[in-house]
């Protein structure tokens, strides 16, 4: 079968934009609390990757554009926090980028690279849930979130939790006792999916 | 040829085969123009081309997603409070009384989806006894899923729900034993409740949806994300809502480039809407960070199957075949890409037939076109597609569905 695919999140009402909780999820199986639900038809890696740049070119037709480094194509690329290719499937979900060049223009820079990180834009209204939290919760937005935080309301810092739980640790062990417990049809895959359906057009 | 940026010192992942391990590249006027080991792309560099060293680094095509509602939600990104992520409810509702505090009248606190229960170590969703405690007199409204909404009591005010507000088809308002409304609005199975619900909130100035529209990309820039595939959404306008992202790009402050389906949001005049936009519109118009992308991914609203876990499958109306190929008709002969909102087999099976009648009058002869989610597609289906030329777009919204399915069948099982 050679029918095109291309990999995505439908966010951002019911799923979060972060693709690589995508990725992590095309290739090991598992849900964001830690269930497996699938084990046969996981996908290897580079294969997740490529629906996710090659294969998504072809759903606007410019597959000849980007989707690939290679000369001629659009210079459209990041640098990861971490090597995909050659780290623990549980640390799929944590990568950010640490560098990303859209158009031959740094459009975000942060860790090593954070001196060639555009000018920040102030966040409008001041009392947005973005002032804070900014976006998804990980490493890189935690200790902003915390020092803000802590001025903007003298109290013990939320993440600070957030961060002691990031990682295998107590909180995620929880998730394993359904999975132990139940038994998923996942042969059936009408039933399967069919018994939670989506309606993500609708809004 | 001088490059104006050169990255070297990577470990740089394409897929080409004749270079699968390179660790260099120069880049002029926004394309590659050398991929290869450090010693030969040097060769590009002039005094002025800005050097950076990777370190080593891992680094990969720029991540493109291809079924995203990026423009609906930028206009929101900076009003929404997200819980993704997010490891207890505990967290999560201490999340939500902070931002309460510092929400000022008439705005609300929203938290819209990208979460669920499951990944709270309480395994449970905030009830509306703690979410009225933490906010007696900001609005609060929490969508869960496809299936619920969490308000309230100042939001249910706000928006004037009451003993006698009438629930929509498809749709609930929980009632206490004296017929008020308890702060709970149910998909039965038509979202629709749910987003008619959001959408009485307070929007952000158009400025503000600049800036948000911005941080939003910006989000999606951290984790690598270049290029999206916009799939239109409800209440999402062509071209009034769309006015925000064309500023952004004609200023040139795009950070992701995005091309963008139409989406129909007149039920029973869809038609219409198509016939206008082909006559308005020009297929691809726009330019490469901004471009037009075809039709979808709702194209009639009968062929859209609005299911959740709490409901069995509806069948389609039988309406559905002479509408959709009114429609799909006329996208074929206009040479029109498009895009269709496909969860389930059974109604895969019915607009291919739909498709394969319209490809025997007007051969499709290679136009593009997309079914989206297709999760339950079978091996005959997918045939189907290929011999028609098509593609099937697939999203991971199981990684935050699964245990919800899986509680129940597991009991059911059990
Ligand atoms: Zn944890
Ligand atoms: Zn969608
Ligand atoms: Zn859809």
């Amino acid at each position: 079968m050679e029918v095109p695919v291309g990999g995505g999140s439908d966010a951002t009402r019911v799923s979060s934009y972060n693709p690589w909780v995508s990725m992590y999820w095309m290739t090991v199986g598992k849900t964001v609390g830690g269930l497996q639900l699938y084990n046969e038809s996981r996908l290897s890696r580079e294969t997740a990757l490529e629906l996710y740049t090659r294969g998504s070119a072809w759903f606007s037709q410019e597959q000849a554009k980007k989707g690939d480094i290679r000369t001629g194509m659009f210079a459209d690329l990041v640098v990861l926090d971490r090597d995909y290719f050659n780290i623990d499937d549980e640390d799929i979900k944590k990568i950010e980028a640490d560098l990303t060049i859209v158009d031959g223009k740094i459009v975000y820079a942060n860790g090593d690279f954070s001196s060639f990180s555009p000018p920040h834009i102030p966040i409008l209204p001041d009392w947005s849930p973005t002032n804070i939290y900014n976006g998804y919760p990980t490493r890189s937005n935690l200790q902003s979130a915390i020092e803000k935080n802590s001025k903007a309301t003298a109290k013990p810092s939320l993440t600070s939790q957030i961060h002691s739980c990031s990682g295998s640790c107590d909180v995620h062990a929880h998730s394993h006792d359904v999975a132990r417990m139940s038994n998923v049809p996942v042969n059936n895959y009408n039933a399967f999916w069919g018994a939670l359906g989506c309606s993500c057009f609708a809004f | 040829m001088k490059a104006d940026l050169i990255l070297f010192n990577g470990k740089i992942h394409s897929f080409n085969a004749e270079t699968p391990n390179v660790t260099a590249v120069a880049i002029k006027d926004g394309k590659f123009i050398a991929v290869g080991n450090d010693s030969n792309v040097m060769e590009f560099a002039a005094e002025e081309t800005k050097i950076i060293d990777l370190q080593n680094r891992r680094v990969v095509p720029g991540i493109n997603d291809s079924h995203i509602h990026l423009i609906r939600g930028g206009l929101n990104y900076n009003l929404e409070l997200r819980w993704d992520g997010v490891p207890s409810l505990a967290d999560a509702l201490r999340m939500l009384k902070e931002q309460v505090d510092r929400t000022p009248n008439p705005q609300w606190v929203r938290v819209v989806g990208g979460w669920s229960e499951f990944q709270f170590a309480e395994r449970r969703m905030p009830t509306l006894e703690e979410i009225n405690a933490i906010a007696p007199e900001t609005p609060v409204f929490i969508l869960h899923l496809y299936d619920r909404a969490i308000m309230n009591r100042a939001a249910l005010r706000a928006v004037g729900y009451t003993k006698n507000t009438p629930a929509p088809p498809g749709g609930q308002i929980e009632r206490d034993s004296n017929g008020e409304p308890t702060g709970l609005i149910i998909a039965t199975p038509n979202a629709m409740i749910l987003y008619s619900t959001l959408a009485k909130g307070p929007t952000l100035s158009y400025e503000h949806q600049i800036n948000s529209t911005r941080h939003f990309m910006k989000e999606l820039n951290r984790f690598g994300i270049t290029s999206v595939i916009d799939a239109g959404g409800g209440f999402q306008n062509f071209p009034d809502d769309y006015k925000v992202v064309n500023e952004l790009n004609e200023k040139k402050q795009l950070t992701v480039r995005i091309a963008y389906n139409l989406f129909t949001q007149k039920p029973k005049h869809e038609f219409e809407d198509f016939e206008d936009w082909i006559d308005t519109v020009k297929l691809h118009q726009g330019d490469d960070m901004y471009r037009h992308n075809g039709a979808g991914e709702m194209l009639v609203f009968s062929a859209a199957d609005f299911e959740d876990f709490l409901q069995p499958r509806p069948d389609l109306p039988e309406n559905m075949e002479a509408e959709l190929e009114k429609v799909v008709r006329l996208l074929v002969e206009n040479r029109w890409p498009f895009r269709l909102h496909a969860t389930y087999n059974e109604s895969i099976t019915r607009f291919l037939n739909v498709f394969e009648k319209i490809n025997q009058e007007i051969p499709f002869n290679g136009l593009p076109w997309i079914f989206d989610h297709a999760e339950t597609i079978d091996e005959r289906n997918i045939e189907r597609v290929k011999n028609l030329g098509g593609g099937i777009a697939v999203q991971s919204r199981m990684a935050y569905q699964g245990e919800y399915f899986t509680d129940r069948y597991g009991a059911k099982a059990a």
